[in-house]
């Protein structure tokens, strides 16, 4: 009976083992920075290692297991140490994390700002949406007239001095119009 | 070394299989790696791999000697990721181009 839970144990543990160890190498492949893939390696890779080591332990009905008890403490209490060296060498060498836009370009994250989290709103779900929509057309209807005069300031220059956007040349220019920097 | 799994005929094979999948998922992180951060991250993740790896071959084998192979790889991996972090230097370990002599300004000193 125990050496028959111990065998379906045993071959649980390894499967899903070998499948965090997986997961953990798509997160450093597929991963767009190297903070983030530090983040899958460590944890996945030490999770998956120790899993396997337990699975193993279980396969010999536990003849070994302060060996590979001894393993998976070493393995659980260094990866953190080794990933927490690494990081912070990474930092001090100079590595820039991607910001957050570019993460977002890369197909990581969420699109657009994540709406249930914006300060100040204390609303869920879609009634979350319908204010960020509500406050997005009101913003971009502040902003139209602005830009209607600009354009009206605009009209008796000649072509050739025009400027082809309505982004205020200088801070100097954006204090006189108050315009803001169109978003691009 | 006995052991006993339940279909080890295809648990072994698949799970090698996983750990070999992964192996080569992280040499492709450690050929391209833009950084050497990267590489470092991927050798990391590789001596993590090869931990389990070894416990497994330990018990297809049945060399229960392999398994203090594991308990020393699994000492020794940190020791290797330290010693690679402490080649990281300033530009991310980027290869800098040295400046040409042509560029370098006379100083009048």
């Amino acid at each position: 009976m125990i050496d028959t839970l111990l065998a379906w144990l045993s071959s649980a543990l390894l499967l899903l083992g070998a499948l965090v160890g997986l997961i953990g190498a798509i997160g450093v492949l597929r991963l767009p920075d190297s903070y983030t893939r530090m983040h899958a390696a460590s944890k996945a890779g030490a999770l998956g290692a120790a899993l396997v080591l337990a699975g193993v332990a279980a396969a010999t009905s536990g003849a070994f297991a302060l060996t590979t008890l001894f393993a998976m403490v070493v393995v659980l209490a260094t990866a953190p140490l080794a990933a927490h060296a690494l990081a912070r060498a990474a930092h001090r060498a100079g590595v820039k994390p991607l910001p957050r836009a570019a993460g977002r370009r890369a197909g990581q994250g969420t699109p657009g700002r994540p709406i249930h989290r914006r300060p100040g709103s204390g609303l869920a779900g879609p009634l979350a949406v319908a204010a960020s929509a509500f406050r997005s057309a009101r913003s971009a209807a502040r902003r139209l007239p602005l830009r209607q005069v600009a354009e009206h300031h605009l009209a008796d220059t000649p072509a050739r001095l025009r400027p082809t956007t309505l982004r205020p040349a200088s801070s100097h220019m954006r204090r006189i119009w108050r315009l803001r920097p169109s978003p691009s | 070394m006995m052991y006993d799994i339940a279909g080890a005929a295809w648990v072994l094979p698949l799970t090698f299989g996983l750990l070999a999948a992964s192996a080569a998922l992280i040499l492709i992180r450690l050929v391209r790696g833009p950084q050497a951060a990267d590489r470092i991250v991927a050798i990391d993740a590789l001596t993590l791999l090869v931990i389990g790896t070894t416990a497994l071959i330990a018990l297809a084998a049945g060399q229960a000697m392999l398994l203090d192979a594991t308990v020393i790889l699994a000492l020794v991996s940190f020791l290797g990721t330290t010693a690679f972090v402490l080649l990281l230097r300033r530009n991310g370990g980027a290869v800098k181009a040295p400046p040409s002599p042509a560029s370098r300004r006379p100083t009048d000193d």
